[in-house]
């Protein structure tokens, strides 16, 4: 369960986020969607405790994410645009230095291992060098990084950004398989299909606000556009003269 | 703070540090090959060479030998110098080496002399950047001087006066300094210069990977999501810069033992190495060595701060740079002053150390100023760590646009 409220973040005179309130229920996968620089990224910072609020409130499984950042950062695994994984390192000891970093046993370790490779794929290139792999490969080994201590909450940040045809649609395929689990999903996306594809709710972000929030059916209602996409550009771009 | 965090950062780190061959490169084979070779290079082949060029005749070419041929023959009859031909263009030939020194002998030289008028100057013409044309002159200053005192002699006996009269009192210069102490010298500029250069930079390679490094490939936010406090992850990171700086200081160390044993085995009785013997002793070197690791602790964590502000690669090894010039200043204000006599001297960061290495290779060992300089450098090593600590926690640092 996240829970976000009057969120608000400046940098200087500017505001990047402001007052977003929002809450993502266990088994929802909810979506952020908004232009480049509307500030999905800094609203997905600041849950995920790297960057620390100006003012409103994040609780994450009720712990509070501003006060109690390292307790709450057990409760996430999280996925970002630019893959984090060491060159020099293999697939697999990329996975197993951040499992040592959340204190989970050589046991434990193991077995979310040879759980989760072969459901994304990684064991074909687990002991190669992160550096050669392509970065379809580099995105799900993040994948299973980011899954290894079975999080309870899922945070992707643009998890398709920059991969091939064929990566973005395992990596949604995947997504996908979260829905009506007790996984709590928060996704944040540029791209249209992908909010619509896999987003049970969907809060449209705008200028650090967010300027509408609902089901599919909800935002086609409010705003009275039968297309998704044409709700989202009458919304960026404001009422259409 | 996690020390079992710590721990894992650590490790990790320094997998991925020896992993990475540039780091080794610059870890290793720099200070064990290069620098013995760079530091200890120009005083022992300076030092074989002045000796070498004392000891072969070198060619010199005279203008007008026939006005002077009691000077002549001095020079013929010893095999100090070989005179050949004049070149056609004596100038180029001496540029050229070709010929290491040309004296010019005004015309009607010895008459002049002879009938006690003042002739025109002898002229020796040399080139002072060539060890061997230094040599020729010096021997032709030497004949000059010898034939000089002959024609007084002559000059006085003619007169019936005594000899004596040239000299009115003897001189003796006796050199205090021991050849020990002499050759200390050399490398007491040389020896501060590169540890304290070593201990400042030697691991900054590791320093720019786990700090602007982790922000330029997209790492930082990985680890930044992770339990571990901020805390943990500087200190694991900083106890990997200190080792990488550990090892290449002590090896750099080695390297100068190394290379002055090497020395010895083939270049015998040169009396640069017997003073460097004395300087290497094991307990100044143990001297050395904490004072160079608590320069490395306080550069470590000083590096990593700075490179954990920078914004990628590039700019942090453009600070890298400024740094290794920053460090190697006190290194030449140390080399040309004497100690300085006051106590808070020894506050100065960087100069505090290269002053105290510098006493302790001439063999002087002054516990008030190592005292200051090892506590002063441990108190600055504890302010950095919590400097880069910060950073590590201020936002504008860790995301600068």
């Amino acid at each position: 369960m996240i829970d976000v409220s009057e969120l608000r973040k400046t940098f200087g005179d500017f505001v990047a986020v402001d007052e977003v309130s929002f809450s993502v229920r266990p088994g929802e996968i909810f979506g952020l969607l908004g232009p480049n620089g509307a500030g999905k990224t800094t609203t997905l910072r600041m849950i995920t405790t790297i960057l620390k609020p100006t003012s409103g409130s994040i609780h994450i499984n009720g712990c509070d994410a501003v006060h109690e950042p390292e307790k709450v950062r057990h409760q996430f695994g999280v996925l970002s645009e630019a893959t984090g994984l060491y060159d020099r390192l293999s697939a697999e000891e990329n996975v197993r230095y951040f499992a040592r970093l959340r204190d989970m046993s050589k046991a434990q370790t193991q077995q979310r291992i040879d759980e989760i490779f072969p459901l994304l794929g990684v064991d074909e290139y687990a002991d190669k060098r992160a550096g050669k792999l392509s970065k379809g490969m580099k995105q799900k080994a993040a994948m299973a990084i980011s899954l290894l201590h079975d999080p309870p909450v899922l945070i992707f940040d643009e998890p398709t950004s920059g991969l091939d045809v064929m990566s973005s649609r395992q990596v949604r395929d995947f997504l996908e398989g979260f829905r009506h689990t007790d996984k709590t999903v928060l996704l944040s996306t540029h791209l249209m299909p992908e909010a619509e594809r896999l987003c049970d709710r969907i809060a449209i972000v705008n200028d650090g606000r967010i300027v509408a929030i609902g089901t599919k059916d909800e935002l086609r209602e409010q705003s009275g556009e039968a297309d998704l996409e044409a709700v989202f550009v009458k919304l960026v771009e404001g009422v259409p003269q | 703070m996690n020390l079992r965090h710590v721990g894992v950062v650590w490790r990790k780190e320094l997998l991925d540090t020896v992993r990475e061959r540039r780091t080794l490169v610059l870890m290793i084979v720099v200070p064990m090959v290069v620098m013995p070779i760079f530091a200890l290079g120009p005083s022992l082949l300076a030092g074989s060479q002045e000796s070498q060029s004392a000891q072969t005749a070198q060619d010199i070419a005279v203008v007008r030998p026939e006005a002077a041929p009691g000077l002549m023959d001095r020079i013929r009859n010893s095999d100090a110098l070989r005179i050949v031909e004049l070149p056609d263009d004596p100038e180029q030939a001496l540029q050229d080496g070709d010929v290491k020194a040309i004296l010019e002998i005004p015309e009607s030289f010895a008459s002049a002399v002879d009938a006690e008028t003042d002739p025109s100057p002898v002229r020796i013409r040399f080139d002072a950047t060539d060890s061997g044309s230094r040599a020729a002159q010096e021997k032709l200053d030497g004949f000059l001087s010898a034939y000089r005192e002959a024609v007084v002699r002559d000059r006085l006996q003619r007169r019936d006066l005594s000899a004596d009269l040239l000299k009115p009192f003897a001189v003796q210069a006796q050199n205090v300094a021991s050849q020990q102490q002499f050759g200390a010298f050399l490398l007491s500029f040389i020896l501060p210069l590169f540890l304290v250069l070593y201990a400042s930079i030697g691991g900054s390679q590791t320093a720019i990977d786990v700090s602007a490094g982790e922000k330029e490939r997209g790492t930082l936010e990985s680890l930044l999501v992770a339990p571990p406090s901020r805390s943990s992850l500087v200190i694991g990171k900083f106890l990997t810069i200190a080792s990488v700086t550990l090892v290449a200081t002590v090896l750099a160390l080695l390297g100068f033992v190394l290379a002055v044993v090497v020395a010895q085995q083939t270049m015998g009785d040169n009396p640069v190495i017997a003073q460097l013997e004395l300087a290497l002793a094991p307990a100044i070197i143990a001297l050395i060595f904490g004072v160079t690791a608590l320069v490395a602790a306080m550069m470590s964590a000083l590096t990593f701060a700075l490179f954990t502000w920078t914004r990628n690669f590039k700019e942090a090894q453009t600070y890298s740079s400024y740094i290794s010039f920053v460090v190697m200043i006190p290194a030449f204000i140390v080399a040309f002053t004497d100690p300085p006599s006051s106590l808070a001297a020894f506050l100065v960061p960087i100069y505090n150390a290269t002053a105290s290495i510098k006493e302790l290779v001439l063999g002087n060992v002054n516990w008030d100023q190592l005292g200051v300089t090892l506590a002063s450098s441990a108190a600055y090593s504890v302010v950095s760590l919590g400097l880069a600590v910060r950073m590590f926690k201020t936002e504008q640092v860790l995301f600068r646009q």
